[in-house]
């Protein structure tokens, strides 16, 4: 697999423990807490007015406009969550749960962050659904592998039709299905 | 009169190519003279020295080097030019935990991807407009992550009162005056 993390990078990157690294900052003081207010040096530079909507609006159009085909990467990502995928399922790796978790949330992120930038709206949704789930697991199962699937086979379907856009009523009914798994997982661990 | 970006000199870190000209495309439109693109934290100290700009731009998940890193250094390291330089992560995290982990680093706004101009626009005009004062303390050193409003409990991620409504990626890192 190419990975573009390894897993204890990956274990920092999503860490919640931002405040060991203070320890020796030559930043911070040992006094009381004290505000400091920099010159607003961008403000010097740009002046006042805003900018006007017609300027604002064609900017978007640079971004609609763009002609970047987000299927290969898409593709390329969802390959990746499918590896972790096979290396939990056949549990055939020293890489622990939360290791695997962390490998599937990365991949997944940058699809739920890109798809719809370029007009996947759908891909953005349900990656980010899928993400959410991700973040609430700290272990693998066999019931959570199954929903998981699940996911990956939508992502899998949306991309292979190419299926721009928030793919309407069926789209819909799609996130409401993921969404409906989850929740019976959930109630299934809960009895 | 509206605002001049031709001056401005813009630092974007982003691994993803795409993405990186479609920020770089949205900037332009807007008028903003320099715009550098970097892949990684790393590469993006470098740059950040020797080109010393007055906006970064810095996508979370990167490597070698993620935003976060790269945020840490800008606000604390000893050789940084300009610690005060304002700092949007953009980042397809919208959790409250991640927010509070970003801004924590010191970050000066957050932006979710995807995003539109717009959102991008309204980011840019907080900086400009309604700039924080940075706090130093034992444990921290960047913007203020208060806000004056008069909000009375965090309860999680939130839109500014100022956000458009129909906009639904941004993020408000205001948290509880204690």
């Amino acid at each position: 697999m190419a990975e573009k993390f390894n897993a204890e990078e990956l274990r920092n990157m999503l860490s919640d423990s931002s405040s060991d690294d203070y320890e020796k900052n030559p930043m911070l003081s040992g006094d009381a807490p004290r505000e400091i207010s920099p010159p607003n040096k961008i403000k010097q530079k740009v002046g006042t007015g805003g900018l006007a909507d017609s300027v604002i609006d064609k900017a978007q159009k640079a971004v609609q406009n763009s002609n970047v085909d987000f299927r290969p990467t898409g593709l390329e990502q969802l390959g990746q969550i499918k590896e972790v995928y096979a290396l939990a399922k056949n549990k055939s790796t020293d890489y622990t749960d939360l290791d695997l978790i962390n490998m599937m949330i990365a991949p997944a992120m940058q699809m739920k962050a890109n798809g719809g930038m370029f007009g996947y709206d759908l891909v953005t949704t349900v990656s980010d659904l899928f993400v959410q789930f991700l973040e609430s697991l700290t272990t693998l199962d066999d019931d959570i592998l199954q929903v998981i699937n699940g996911f990956i086979s939508a992502l899998n379907v949306i991309l292979a039709s190419d299926l721009k856009g928030s793919g309407g009523k069926d789209g819909t009914a799609l996130v409401k299905e993921l969404s409906a798994a989850w929740t019976r997982l959930d109630k299934k661990k809960k009895a | 009169m509206s605002y001049d970006f031709g001056n401005l000199r813009v630092l974007i870190l982003e691994d993803n190519k795409p993405m990186l000209e479609i920020i770089r495309a949205i900037l332009f439109s807007f008028g903003v003279g320099e715009a550098y693109g970097v892949s990684n934290g790393e590469r993006g100290y470098d740059l950040f020295r020797e080109y010393e700009p007055d906006l970064i731009i810095a996508d979370w998940m990167m490597s070698p080097g993620d935003g976060l890193s790269f945020t840490r250094k800008v606000r604390t390291s000893k050789d940084s030019p300009n610690p005060f330089v304002p700092i949007i992560l953009i980042t397809g995290f919208s959790a409250k935990k991640r927010v509070v982990s970003a801004r924590d680093t010191g970050i000066t706004e957050f932006l979710v991807k995807p995003f539109t101009a717009k959102d991008l626009y309204t980011r840019l005009v907080q900086i400009i407009e309604r700039p924080r004062k940075f706090i130093r303390s034992d444990e921290f050193f960047g913007p203020d992550r208060r806000r004056s409003n008069k909000l009375s409990d965090y309860n999680g991620v939130r839109r500014r009162a100022s956000d458009d409504e129909k906009s639904n990626n941004t993020v408000n890192l205001d948290v509880r005056k204690r």
